[in-house]
């Protein structure tokens, strides 16, 4: 159980970084795909002109 | 160059990283659980993220219900992933909190167990939908699931009122106020506001980035035959 022989540092670090994985990683991912479809989108149009 | 939810999600996931900031230097410490207690700042609002993830979910379905052979599943889809991430992340940091404060990763007591549910449930309707053909009977379908996943929520927050469990019962709307320091309830519902700000961006161009690769395919479709 949590006493002051607990140090909570790597608990606190292992939250934040599965925090940031999830939101920060997943934001990064989506606006990245964004980017590709796009490019994919520009290039099809073009083929079809 | 950046529509609007492009721009909120940059500009709200920028936010959050502030409140991390805060809740790690700035905010007190807590008198029974230490530092560790700093969880909270995250793994509260990721639990609010999930549930309005059901929320938009519940509203998307019930707009697919009322004409089905119209509709698409892209909102609905889209709300789903976002809200499986943030219950996966509500579970975890639940998890990390709970072994130093219970002196146990987990346990089978009303909100964990009702939360493991909604995460069941959001992969459910995932495999669902890559199941049956696009059609009208897939949006029923998967549908009702979404309705059913929206029931889930409120069950999930009355849990620790309606059972005996281990969970802390509620500390922000609960009678006679909130137990709470000041500082830590202002942080608190800033995150709160701050993530589900962050779920409704993630949601918005996720279903964005679905209709785009939807005309993709399209038009890809179109091409060959």
């Amino acid at each position: 159980m949590y006493g002051p022989q607990t140090d909570p540092t790597p608990y606190i670090a292992a939250a934040y970084v599965i925090g940031a994985l999830c939101t920060i990683g997943y934001s990064y991912w989506l606006l990245a795909s964004r980017r590709r479809l796009e490019r994919y989108l520009d290039a099809m149009n073009k083929k079809d002109h | 160059m950046f529509d609007k939810p492009r721009l909120s999600l940059v500009a709200t996931i920028i936010a959050m990283i502030v409140q991390w900031l805060l809740a790690w230097f700035w905010v007190p410490v807590d008198d029974a659980q230490g530092d560790v207690y700093r969880i909270i700042y995250l793994h509260v609002p990721a639990a609010f993220a999930a549930f309005t993830s059901a929320f938009v979910l519940a509203v998307a379905s019930i707009l697919a219900l009322r004409s089905p052979n119209s509709s698409k599943l892209d909102l609905s889809k889209a709300a789903t992933e976002v809200g499986l991430v943030f219950t996966i992340l509500t579970l975890a940091t639940g998890s990390i909190w709970g072994k130093p404060t219970w002196g146990t990763w987990w346990t089978w007591d009303a909100r964990l167990t009702t939360t493991f549910l909604l995460a069941l449930m959001y992969g459910g309707w995932l495999l669902l939908h890559n199941a049956i053909p696009e059609g009208p009977s897939r949006v029923r379908s998967c549908s009702i699931l979404g309705l059913m996943i929206a029931v889930d929520v409120p069950i999930i927050y009355k849990s620790v009122t309606w059972w005996r469990t281990l969970h802390q019962p509620q500390t922000i709307l609960r009678s006679g106020g909130s137990t709470m320091d000041g500082d830590m309830l202002a942080l608190l519902l800033s995150g709160i506001a701050i993530m589900v700000i962050v779920c409704l961006s993630m949601i918005f161009v996720r279903r964005q980035n679905i209709r785009l690769q939807e005309s993709l395919e399209e038009k890809s479709l179109r091409g060959v035959v």
